[in-house]
This record gives structure tokens, sequence and C-alpha cells, in this order.
């Protein structure tokens, strides 16, 4: 492979992975499994990354990643392990530091954790659209194409994705 | 799934003890449907309309509006999270795609971690069909040479060889066999070594012992 080949690889890799692992870390609620999902997926990538063309590249990353991430939820739950929604304390390393104002209160910090958590336990196909459209901001009709439904179909999924979250956040107290 | 979230909306509470059925609009339902849809701005007129009069009225679905904007806001505000460049770096590395050139084997990629076990496992066995396939080439352009030795030497041929010639084509002949027979366990091939000197490494030296006598009496005439 010819070196500017390579260079072009490296320099998509640094334009998408942050997406790649952004979508396995809300999916799965877990560090360590979206850094295997990530390196799983642009292992994938490297394969078939030449016969892509440059405006899919990101869609077929995304519906890559969410059948991985997807995989990865599906043996968790074969291994029948018990699942403790961890406290993830070193999640502000891998978080992009912000500068503190008004929303970074605690109240405001304890709220996105509350959602953090209950969007990773969304049940399919709504944690996959509200992740995508809702947290990543992707247009409905990319949600579309990479979940592969129509669009109409994505905005009932986010709406009641959403509804849920709705639920989940009153039950905690946070209504 | 049993750590999901409850798709059904029976137990949609305000947090403070109060239920849906508060709800001054005995249709709840469809308009549990619309708190979602009037924040993003696609309710069509008509529904926007009568939602908005339903909310001056009801202040149970006016505290559920508010949290639906709370949900819609906390999810966008949601920090953009980043993958460690190590993790970038080591698979990079793994499939000899970083900027150095370097690719390592799939054993040793991993052994240090950088691939997953199961593409590791799969790029192994590549290397292991790659290497088979190269040696069955090597084995049967030996055997062609083989063959075309026992088609049998023309005299003007035997007369062409010396007796050290004769002797040093057959110790290449075994070392190549035998460099064969090693390359053979390296890619995982179970070829026993009787089956390899019986098919591959006997026909050729019989032509060539056959070469040598025939050589010998010649030179012996």
């Amino acid at each position: 492979m010819r070196s500017r080949d390579l260079r072009n690889f490296d320099e998509v890799v640094a334009d998408h992975k942050d997406m790649v692992y952004s979508f396995a870390y809300y999916y799965l609620g877990n560090r360590q499994e979206a850094e295997d999902v990530t390196q799983d997926v642009l292992v994938r990538f490297w394969r078939h990354w030449q016969s892509l063309e440059a405006e899919v590249m990101p869609r077929w990353l995304n519906r890559v990643t969410r059948n991985r991430s997807f995989d990865v939820l599906r043996s968790r739950t074969r291994r029948v392990r018990v699942m403790v929604d961890e406290v993830d304390e070193t999640a502000a390393e891998r978080v992009e530091a912000t500068e503190p104002g008004p929303e970074s209160s605690a109240a405001a910090a304890s709220l996105q954790e509350v959602i953090r958590k209950a969007v990773a336990r969304l049940p399919e196909p709504y944690r996959s659209a509200v992740i995508l459209r809702e947290i990543q901001e992707h247009s409905y009709a990319d949600v579309a194409q990479t979940l592969e439904i129509p669009v109409n179909t994505v905005k009932t999924h986010v709406h009641r994705g959403r509804r849920m979250l709705r639920a989940a956040l009153a039950e905690s107290g946070h209504g | 799934m049993a750590n999901t979230i409850d798709t059904n909306d029976t137990n949609d509470t305000n947090g403070t003890g109060t239920t849906r059925s508060q709800c001054i609009d005995q249709s709840y339902q469809s308009l549990s449907e619309h708190f979602e849809a009037y924040v993003d701005c696609e309710l069509t007129g008509t529904e926007f309309v009568r939602f908005e009069a339903h909310l001056e009225e009801c202040q149970y679905c006016e505290r559920q509006l508010e949290q639906a904007r709370s949900v819609a806001a906390a999810l966008r505000a949601l920090p953009s999270v980043v993958c460690r460049s190590e993790v970038v770096t080591a698979t990079l590395r793994g499939i000899g795609a970083d900027s150095t050139d370097r690719v390592l084997p799939f054993e040793s990629a991993r052994e240090s971690g950088m691939i997953s076990r199961q593409e590791a496992a799969s790029g192994s066995r590549l290397l292991v069909w790659a290497r088979a396939a190269a040696v069955l080439l090597a084995i049967g352009a030996l055997a062609f040479a083989g063959m075309s030795l026992l088609e049998g030497p023309q005299p003007d041929d035997i007369a062409a060889y010396s007796q050290d010639e004769l002797i040093r084509a057959e110790q290449d002949l075994r070392l190549a066999l035998a460099y064969f027979g090693g390359l053979t366990q390296k890619a995982g091939l179970v070829l026993r070594d009787d089956v390899l000197a019986e098919h591959v490494l006997t026909p050729p030296l019989r032509a060539l012992s056959k070469i040598s006598n025939d050589s010998q009496l010649e030179y012996g005439q």
C-alpha cells in the first residue's frame, strides 16, 4: 500500500474515531467496551475503506458501530452478567473539558448522569435513534439511512425514546 | 433485556405521586404522543392549536411539557466524548496502517492487545492459508520437475551430467524437501515425512539414481 493511502486512512480515522467511540459509549454505557468496539470497527474499516466512497463512510461507520455495539450487548446478556450501573468516576478524563458555566452545576451534572444511564437502558430501536439524532445530532435523513428505516419512523422512534427518558427522569425524582 | 426501560406508559408519574389520570383530558394517551413533537415544532397546525389550548387548562400536561423540554435539552447537553489516542494508535499499528508502515504479525498484535482475539484469529487463519498455498505450489513445482526427470533422460542429456553434479543434485533435492517439510509444519499442515518421501522425494531420487546408473554405464563403456 502506498504511503499516501496510509496517510489518508490516518486522516479519515482521525475525523471519525470520536463519532464511533461516542456512539458505542452512549450505547453501552461502558468505556472499556466502547474502546473495544472502536478498535474492532476501525479494523473492519481498514479492510473496506478503499472500496467506500467518502460520502458513505460516516453512514457505514455508524451502521457497523451500531451492529458491533449490539453484538456486545447481546453477548453481555448471554453471559448473564450482572449489570451494574457503574459510576464512571474517570469519565471526566474522557470528556472534552468545558469551562464551568451555569449548566455545569451539580444539579445539571446529576441530570446528565441520569440521562446518560437512562439512554444506555433504552430498548432498541429507540436507543440507536436517540443517540444518532439527539446526542450525535445527525440529520433525520442520515439516521434513516443508517438504520435503514423511513424518516417518519425515525421521528417516531426518537420521540418515543425521549418519552421513555421523560418517564425515567420522573422516576428518578428529576421530574 | 432485563435492564431496559419499561416501554409501557403505565408508570408515567411526575415524581410527586401524581398520575396521568390527573390530566383533565380523557384522551391523554393521544396527547402523550404530542409533547416531544411539540418541543421539536413538528405538530401539524390543527394538532398545535388543540395542544396549546389544552396546555392552557391542564397544569399536569404543562409539567409534562417542561420535562419533555428538560430531556431534549439534557440530551443535547451531554458531553462530547473523545476516544483515547492510545486506542487509535494501537489499532492502526496492529493493522499496519500507522504512518511508520510497520506491519506486525497478527500473533504479536494479539499478544500486545492491539487487536481483538477474533481479529487476530481471523488474521492467523489467513496467514496459515497463505503459507499453505505457497507450500503446495512449491511442492507442485518440485513434483513437476521430478516428473520431468521420470520421463527418462535422453542419451545426450546423460552424457551432459558428471557424477559430482548428480550427487550434488541429490543433496540439493534432499535439502529442498527438508525445507519444504519445515514450511508445511509452520503452515500448520500435518504432512507426515513418510508421505512426503513417498510422493515427493522418492520419484525424483529414483530418476536421479536411474540417470546415475545410466551415466555410469555410459562412462564405463
